[in-house]
Protein backbone atom coordinates (compact mmCIF):
# COMPACT_ATOMS: atom_id res chain seq x y z
CA UNK A 1 0.00 0.00 0.00
CA UNK A 2 1.47 3.53 -0.89
CA UNK A 3 -1.44 5.33 -1.50
CA UNK A 4 -3.75 7.11 1.37
CA UNK A 5 -6.95 6.64 -0.33
CA UNK A 6 -6.98 3.08 -1.04
CA UNK A 7 -8.24 1.35 2.55
CA UNK A 8 -11.59 0.59 1.45
CA UNK A 9 -10.33 -1.67 -1.81
CA UNK A 10 -7.52 -3.41 0.81
CA UNK A 11 -10.62 -4.21 3.20
CA UNK A 12 -12.98 -5.21 1.00
CA UNK A 13 -9.74 -7.96 -0.42
CA UNK A 14 -8.59 -9.00 2.35
CA UNK A 15 -12.38 -9.80 3.78
CA UNK A 16 -12.80 -11.53 0.07
CA UNK A 17 -9.27 -13.32 0.06
CA UNK A 18 -9.76 -15.14 3.91
CA UNK A 19 -13.12 -16.08 2.99
CA UNK A 20 -11.49 -18.08 0.05
CA UNK A 21 -8.70 -19.26 2.27
CA UNK A 22 -5.68 -17.17 1.38
CA UNK A 23 -3.56 -15.86 3.65
CA UNK A 24 -3.02 -12.36 3.44
CA UNK A 25 -0.26 -9.58 4.23
CA UNK A 26 -0.42 -5.71 4.03
CA UNK A 27 2.45 -3.36 3.77
CA UNK A 28 2.03 0.15 4.33
CA UNK A 29 4.17 2.75 3.40
CA UNK A 30 4.85 5.99 2.25
CA UNK A 31 1.53 7.88 1.80
CA UNK A 32 -0.76 4.98 2.88
CA UNK A 33 1.22 4.63 6.59
CA UNK A 34 -1.76 7.68 7.20
CA UNK A 35 -4.03 4.91 6.68
CA UNK A 36 -2.78 3.06 10.17
CA UNK A 37 -3.57 6.61 12.56
CA UNK A 38 -6.59 8.22 10.48
CA UNK A 39 -8.64 4.83 9.09
CA UNK A 40 -11.00 3.43 12.36
CA UNK A 41 -11.17 0.43 10.36
CA UNK A 42 -7.36 0.08 10.61
CA UNK A 43 -7.06 -2.39 13.71
CA UNK A 44 -10.02 -4.54 12.33
CA UNK A 45 -7.69 -5.22 9.65
CA UNK A 46 -4.45 -5.86 11.45
CA UNK A 47 -7.14 -8.75 13.08
CA UNK A 48 -8.59 -10.02 9.77
CA UNK A 49 -5.22 -10.29 8.01
CA UNK A 50 -2.57 -12.75 8.16
CA UNK A 51 0.31 -10.13 9.04
CA UNK A 52 0.04 -6.22 8.90
CA UNK A 53 2.71 -3.98 9.25
CA UNK A 54 4.62 -0.34 8.17
CA UNK A 55 7.72 0.99 7.08
CA UNK A 56 8.21 2.82 10.06
CA UNK A 57 10.90 5.41 8.13
CA UNK A 58 7.62 6.08 5.89
CA UNK A 59 5.91 6.76 9.17
CA UNK A 60 8.30 9.31 10.46
CA UNK A 61 8.50 11.06 7.32
CA UNK A 62 5.04 11.24 7.38
CA UNK A 63 5.29 13.22 10.49
CA UNK A 64 4.45 10.93 12.98
CA UNK A 65 6.30 10.09 16.19
CA UNK A 66 7.79 6.22 16.21
CA UNK A 67 6.98 5.42 19.80
CA UNK A 68 3.00 6.28 18.94
CA UNK A 69 2.48 2.71 17.73
CA UNK A 70 -0.58 3.11 15.78
CA UNK A 71 -4.00 0.55 17.90
CA UNK A 72 -3.60 -3.02 16.27
CA UNK A 73 -0.12 -2.87 15.55
CA UNK A 74 2.88 -4.44 18.03
CA UNK A 75 6.23 -2.56 17.86
CA UNK A 76 7.82 -5.28 16.10
CA UNK A 77 5.33 -4.64 13.04
CA UNK A 78 6.94 -1.18 13.19
CA UNK A 79 9.18 -2.79 10.08
CA UNK A 80 11.56 -1.58 7.44
CA UNK A 81 11.22 -2.11 3.45
CA UNK A 82 12.16 -6.22 4.21
CA UNK A 83 8.74 -6.85 4.90
CA UNK A 84 7.82 -5.82 1.63
CA UNK A 85 10.65 -8.04 -0.22
CA UNK A 86 9.20 -11.15 2.04
CA UNK A 87 6.05 -10.32 0.52
CA UNK A 88 7.32 -10.43 -3.35
CA UNK A 89 9.42 -13.47 -2.37
CA UNK A 90 7.01 -15.62 -0.29
CA UNK A 91 3.68 -14.98 -1.75
CA UNK A 92 1.96 -16.21 -4.53
CA UNK A 93 0.20 -13.17 -5.41
CA UNK A 94 1.40 -9.65 -5.15
CA UNK A 95 -1.22 -6.40 -5.61
CA UNK A 96 0.10 -2.83 -5.17
CA UNK A 97 -2.68 -0.10 -4.23
CA UNK B 1 0.81 -15.81 -19.70
CA UNK B 2 -2.80 -14.21 -18.74
CA UNK B 3 -2.59 -10.34 -17.61
CA UNK B 4 -4.88 -8.46 -15.24
CA UNK B 5 -5.39 -5.35 -15.73
CA UNK B 6 -6.64 -3.44 -12.13
CA UNK B 7 -8.12 0.16 -13.11
CA UNK B 8 -8.14 2.68 -9.67
CA UNK B 9 -9.88 5.30 -12.08
CA UNK B 10 -10.99 5.38 -15.66
CA UNK B 11 -8.49 4.95 -17.78
CA UNK B 12 -6.89 7.63 -19.93
CA UNK B 13 -5.43 7.45 -23.63
CA UNK B 14 -1.89 6.57 -21.88
CA UNK B 15 -2.64 4.23 -18.90
CA UNK B 16 -5.25 2.77 -22.75
CA UNK B 17 -1.57 2.63 -25.11
CA UNK B 18 0.27 1.03 -21.76
CA UNK B 19 -2.34 -1.54 -21.52
CA UNK B 20 -1.91 -1.94 -25.49
CA UNK B 21 1.52 -2.52 -25.25
CA UNK B 22 1.92 -4.97 -22.02
CA UNK B 23 -0.65 -6.91 -22.99
CA UNK B 24 -0.35 -7.32 -26.61
CA UNK B 25 -0.08 -11.01 -27.97
CA UNK B 26 -0.76 -12.18 -23.98
CA UNK B 27 -4.34 -13.15 -22.72
CA UNK B 28 -5.67 -10.19 -20.68
CA UNK B 29 -8.49 -9.47 -17.80
CA UNK B 30 -9.34 -6.63 -16.28
CA UNK B 31 -11.30 -5.65 -13.31
CA UNK B 32 -12.93 -2.06 -12.19
CA UNK B 33 -11.82 -0.70 -8.62
CA UNK B 34 -13.66 2.81 -9.43
CA UNK B 35 -17.02 1.75 -9.00
CA UNK B 36 -19.05 2.41 -5.90
CA UNK B 37 -19.16 -1.36 -4.70
CA UNK B 38 -16.10 -3.40 -6.39
CA UNK B 39 -17.19 -7.37 -6.50
CA UNK B 40 -14.01 -8.31 -4.17
CA UNK B 41 -14.49 -11.73 -4.21
CA UNK B 42 -14.47 -11.68 -8.31
CA UNK B 43 -11.43 -9.64 -8.17
CA UNK B 44 -9.83 -12.16 -5.47
CA UNK B 45 -10.66 -14.93 -8.21
CA UNK B 46 -9.22 -13.05 -11.29
CA UNK B 47 -5.80 -12.11 -9.22
CA UNK B 48 -5.32 -16.12 -8.54
CA UNK B 49 -6.59 -16.76 -12.31
CA UNK B 50 -3.64 -14.35 -13.57
CA UNK B 51 0.39 -15.20 -14.09
CA UNK B 52 0.50 -11.02 -13.43
CA UNK B 53 -1.02 -8.45 -11.91
CA UNK B 54 -0.75 -4.68 -12.54
CA UNK B 55 -2.72 -1.86 -10.91
CA UNK B 56 -3.35 1.26 -12.64
CA UNK B 57 -3.62 4.71 -11.67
Amino acid sequence: MTNPDQFKHVMGITKAAKAKGSNVKVFFTWDATHNAKKEAGFPELCKIADDVSICVDSYKNMGYDIDDIPEGLEAKKMATQAQHGIIIEDYDCYLSL
Amino acid sequence: MKILNIYRSEPDDTTKKLVEIVTRDRDADSFDLNVDAPDYSALVDKIFDADQTICWW
